[in-house]
């Protein structure tokens, strides 16, 4: 089942030079996609497209198997459903105060009062930041402003959230923090999430799908076993294999190992020598 | 100015309701001013930092730190009222004959410039009692039910957030100016100066469309509308500003018909 289907999605910022050409991707409900590529491969204004901020010029989108109107009425309905956390968070936090940041996108839904003050209630406990929530926003730091900007999304509780880098700018403690709340609010709220990064490592752990993207265009898409039994397209793009995929690799090229190539998370590859010393 | 507003959130009277902290504070400060007493004044003095440093817990050794910031502009205002020049026959208290004329202080300009010195100060004390317990945001807030057109108050909201952001663009920019000797003399300061402010400049720029996709996206539609905050009820604060402001006026008529 596919909450959000593009169709020869085509976008261009100035008619000359195309962000996005013929993007078809698929989205499943309730799981992890990510979106790899470079800078400037087109995985920002793909998302903008998806949440109504950007108009295609050419293609189809379909939300929950309907196809979406690009009119007021769609957009609304269409922002509604899909909440953007965007890289920077200084970028998307307009308030000073935490609590009326994470109310906005709610009280912008035309919910009453105390819907509003529930959903930030709730998206406050869920992303752990009861801590700070009365702290000014320029007293935080940049991880506790990124949960921030997640809770101000998920206050509007769509049934996607995009994340646009989101462990950029964070030491890895952080990175994987936010990574397992993410994995947390998927299992208790059944969102889908999709997640454009460059980080390949975090793929094979935290993500289902994979589609990856150059110069606007979709050049490989589907499970992360399936893209990563595909080091050649990946390398072709300037992306790389997870580390542990690429041991796998060596192992098998250079040491004529009949190791599991597609292994690409410790666990996985452990398994994969463990069965190997065995047999 | 970063500082100030840390005080705010630490206060122990940043939960009270911010209309009723404004009227303890700003009713006090017309009637110190315009009674012009040096009772009332003392009073303002007292009981404004009593509310600070007692009730909302600020650090008295910062409370006075902050009050000597404006008053070395009062002493400097104060200097020209208080030395005056004299007939020299004029009995002064302090001063010297030079020429035809004397020059110094009698009891006039002594009255009269320490009655500005502690007016001054009784109104910083009032606007440090509610910047000192008030964060700007809960401000907004009370600025919003006014009559002031709301895209003022928007703006003043907006900007007072993106001050810190680019502050702190400028200090990342200013080293790295600094680590490839962009002070090195006049010459390279003024001109790597120019180009900071200049990239400033486009940075904000672009900074303002990423900001306006980030609202769009949260279906942003021309208005600023966010939860309002909840505070504990002003009343006990009320009914002390009634009783504040009866204080003032009967210390200055006191001051005025019986002294």
């Amino acid at each position: 089942m596919y909450i959000i289907e593009t169709k020869n999605l085509s976008y261009s910022y100035d008619g000359e030079h195309q962000a996005l050409e013929n993007v078809s991707i698929s989205i499943k409900k309730g799981k992890t996609t990510a979106v790899l590529g470079g800078n400037g491969a087109g995985k920002s204004t793909l998302f903008l497209n998806l949440n109504g901020v950007l108009t295609p010029d050419r293609g189809k989108v379909f939300f929950d198997g309907k196809e979406v109107e690009y009119n007021k009425k769609g957009i609304t309905e269409m922002r509604k459903r899909v909440g953007i956390v965007f890289q920077d968070p200084n970028d998307q936090l307009f308030s000073s105060s935490v609590k009326k940041d994470i109310s906005f996108g709610a009280i912008n839904l035309g919910l009453g009062v105390e819907e509003v003050r529930e959903r930030v209630e709730k998206a406050v406990v869920q992303t752990g930041i009861g801590e700070y929530v009365d702290k000014p926003t320029h007293a935080l730091s940049f991880g506790q402003k990124k949960r921030v900007a997640i809770a101000g999304v998920l206050a509007m509780e769509p049934d996607v959230i995009i994340l646009d880098e989101p462990t950029a700018g964070l030491d890895s403690k952080g990175a994987s923090e936010i990574l397992n709340l993410l994995t947390k609010i998927k299992e208790e709220t059944g969102v889908s999430v999709i997640l454009a990064t460059h980080e390949m490592d975090i793929v094979p752990v935290y993500c289902d799908d994979v589609f990856i993207m150059d110069h606007g265009k979709v050049v490989l898409g589907g499970n992360v076993r399936e893209v990563i039994s595909k080091p050649g397209i990946l390398r072709e793009h300037s992306l790389r294999l997870p580390r542990m995929a690429h041991l796998m690799e060596i192992l098998s090229q250079r040491d004529k190992l009949n190791v599991d190539r597609t292994a690409a998370t410790i666990s996985e590859a452990r398994a994969s020598i463990l069965s190997l010393m065995d047999g | 100015m970063i500082l100030i507003d840390k005080y705010a959130y630490d206060s122990k009277l940043a939960c009270v309701s911010p209309k009723a902290k404004l009227i303890y504070t700003m009713l006090p400060l017309l009637l110190c001013i315009s009674l012009n007493s040096l009772v009332v004044s003392l009073v303002t003095i007292i009981v404004m930092a009593v509310t600070t440093v007692g009730v909302g817990k600020i650090k008295l050794t910062a409370y006075v730190k902050l009050l000597f910031i404006p008053f070395g502009f009062l002493m400097v205002g104060t200097i020209t009222i208080l030395i005056n020049r004299f007939a020299p026959n004029h009995i002064y208290l302090l001063g010297v004959k030079i020429g035809k004329y004397a020059y110094g202080i009698d009891w006039g300009t002594l009255t009269n410039s320490l009655k500005l010195v502690l007016k001054a100060l009784g109104g910083v004390s009032c606007m440090y009692c509610l910047s000192l317990s008030t964060p700007m945001t809960d401000l907004f807030q009370v600025l919003r039910r006014t009559k002031i057109p709301t895209v003022i108050v928007t703006l003043m909201e907006l900007i007072y957030r993106y001050i810190f952001v680019l502050l702190d663009e400028v200090e990342r920019m200013n080293i790295a100016k600094n680590s490839r000797l962009g002070n090195h003399n006049f010459r390279t300061s003024l001109k790597s100066t120019s180009e900071l402010i200049s990239m400033l400049f486009i940075r904000a720029y672009n900074r303002s469309d990423r900001v306006y996709a980030a609202l769009e996206s949260r279906g942003y539609n021309g208005q600023f509308v966010t939860l309002d905050e909840e505070y504990v009820h002003g009343k006990k604060m009320y009914m002390l500003s009634i009783l504040l402001c009866l204080l003032l006026l009967s210390a200055g008529i006191a001051e005025r018909y019986l002294l």
